[in-house]
């Protein structure tokens, strides 16, 4: 709670130490979040199923009394959903959508590490050769010789358009 | 004296000579005859003992025999089965640690769930770090690489052990398998072995007996052809006493042949009172007297 706090006075994307970067994969692809959208990683316990909700929703978790969505990266994505294993990780992120924090659950097959890749190590988004929407990438960071994509939760989870295509969903 | 009793008087000597002549002759032949019996019965003698010793003491070793080989196979197959039931006890030892190894595994399984959960822990440490900042975040951020780091090489020792744990579980498995097939196969040889020694013993033991019967009938059959040549032997006793008789007719004869030549003097008289008296069998007395022979009553043979 004093966390929750503290991000809330802080706002974590002006910080000047922002190049910590969590990696995970969604099947065989490996992406990056930066650390400071990262609240904290939880094991993977089946979320409560909620009707009605696209298929990119895989319900509501309870964390210490906030509820909050749950959202299959991978279908967001457009990739098949896979089957939780010991390894599959619930990842707290928070967003800001028209200054307002927002909160999601997301579920990864795994978590790998804590990586620093510096600004200069990040080049911009290639305009082909993405399988993913341009506008959800970051960048694309250089580790160890090999590229991770880094993403834009912001766009990649974007509340509004999450919600319009709720609404779409249920019409 | 008259001139007729005179051709008599010449033939008794000579008809004395050739009675004479065929009791040595049939004496000879007979005494010959007795030898040849005696041989006979001296050769069954020597053949019933050689095969009383053949086949009496003989058969009881041969029985013998047998019987200690039946014991001495039947204790090589009771090794055999000791051997196949030692090593069934130790294929149950050894499928017994495969309940260790599954332990073991759930084990290396527990490590490497213990390394993931470190692992989470750390990284949950470091975006604790990173969201503190400053010195305070980069030295907790530190702690928190070097527990990720730990975590890590917890993880490759637990898969290491699940590995190994693996290798030696198959090792084990494969043992088990050859194992239960030498068991099985010992098993099917000692059966096949009990069966075989069987067998053999089985025709040792029906040719032993063959033997001891065919030997005891040779035994038997010699006995009664012994026993006939004996019975004959004893009829064959008839010579002596023919002999004696014919010898003393012969004797009588030239005897007859001087008293015939003074009929009624005292001389002729005491010819037939010492005939009288020189036989020496009861039926010489009782023909003398004018009474029929009596059947031969033999005595009992002596051999030597």
């Amino acid at each position: 709670m004093a966390l929750q706090t503290s991000l809330r006075a802080v706002p974590v994307r002006d910080r000047e130490d922002n190049d910590k970067y969590l990696t995970f994969a969604l099947g065989r692809e490996h992406f990056a979040l930066n650390i400071l959208c990262v609240r904290e990683i939880l094991e993977y316990e089946a979320p409560t199923d909620v009707p009605m909700m696209p298929n990119f929703v895989r319900g509501i978790v309870n964390l210490r009394g906030a509820v909050l969505p749950v959202i299959d990266l991978a279908v967001r994505f457009g990739r098949a959903a896979s089957a939780p294993t010991k390894k599959t990780c619930i990842v707290i992120i928070e967003t800001q959508a028209n200054g307002e924090p927002q909160v999601f659950g997301t579920v990864v097959d795994s978590v790998s590490e804590v990586l620093e890749i510096p600004a200069a190590e990040i080049e911009a988004v290639p305009d082909f050769g993405m399988s993913l929407r341009t506008d959800f990438v970051q960048g694309v960071g250089k580790v160890n010789n090999k590229f991770v994509v880094i993403l834009n939760v912001d766009a990649a989870l974007s509340m509004d358009e999450m919600t319009s295509l709720v609404t779409r969903t249920a019409h | 004296m008259s001139a007729e009793a005179s051709p008599l008087l010449h033939a008794l000597p000579i008809l004395a000579k050739q009675v004479d002549n065929a009791r040595q002759q049939s004496q000879e032949a007979i005494d010959a005859l007795s030898t040849r019996f005696r041989g006979i019965v001296a050769s069954l003698d020597a053949a019933m003992a050689a095969s009383e010793k053949g086949s009496g003491d003989g058969g009881r070793d041969l029985r013998t025999a047998v019987d200690e080989g039946r014991t001495q196979l039947l204790k090589v197959i009771e090794e055999l089965a000791n051997v196949r039931d030692s090593r069934a006890a130790l294929v149950e030892k050894i499928r017994s640690l495969n309940v260790y190894t599954v332990d073991l595994i759930e084990m290396a399984r527990d490590v490497e769930m213990i390394a993931f959960k470190t692992n989470m822990l750390s990284l949950n440490a470091a975006i604790e770090a990173a969201h503190a900042g400053g010195d305070v975040g980069r030295g907790f951020s530190v702690v928190a690489n070097e527990v990720r780091q730990l975590a890590t090489a917890s993880r490759e020792t637990g898969k290491t052990i699940g590995v190994k744990i693996g290798l030696i579980n198959a090792t084990l498995k494969s043992i088990v398998n050859d194992s239960e097939k030498a068991v099985q196969r010992e098993a099917s040889v000692v059966t096949e072995s009990e069966a075989r020694i069987g067998t053999v013993l089985e025709n040792f033991g029906g040719m032993t007996e063959r033997l001891l019967k065919s030997a005891k009938e040779f035994r038997g059959e010699s006995e009664a052809i012994k026993d006939e040549v004996m019975e004959s032997m004893v009829q064959l006793q008839f010579q002596d006493r023919v002999g004696q008789i014919l010898a003393h007719v012969a004797q009588s004869m030239n005897g007859m042949s001087v008293a015939s030549a003074a009929p009624g003097t005292e001389e002729a008289d005491g010819y037939l009172a010492d005939l009288a008296r020189s036989y020496t069998t009861d039926e010489q007395r009782r023909i003398h007297n004018g009474e029929a022979a009596a059947a031969v009553v033999p005595q009992a043979a002596e051999f030597f």
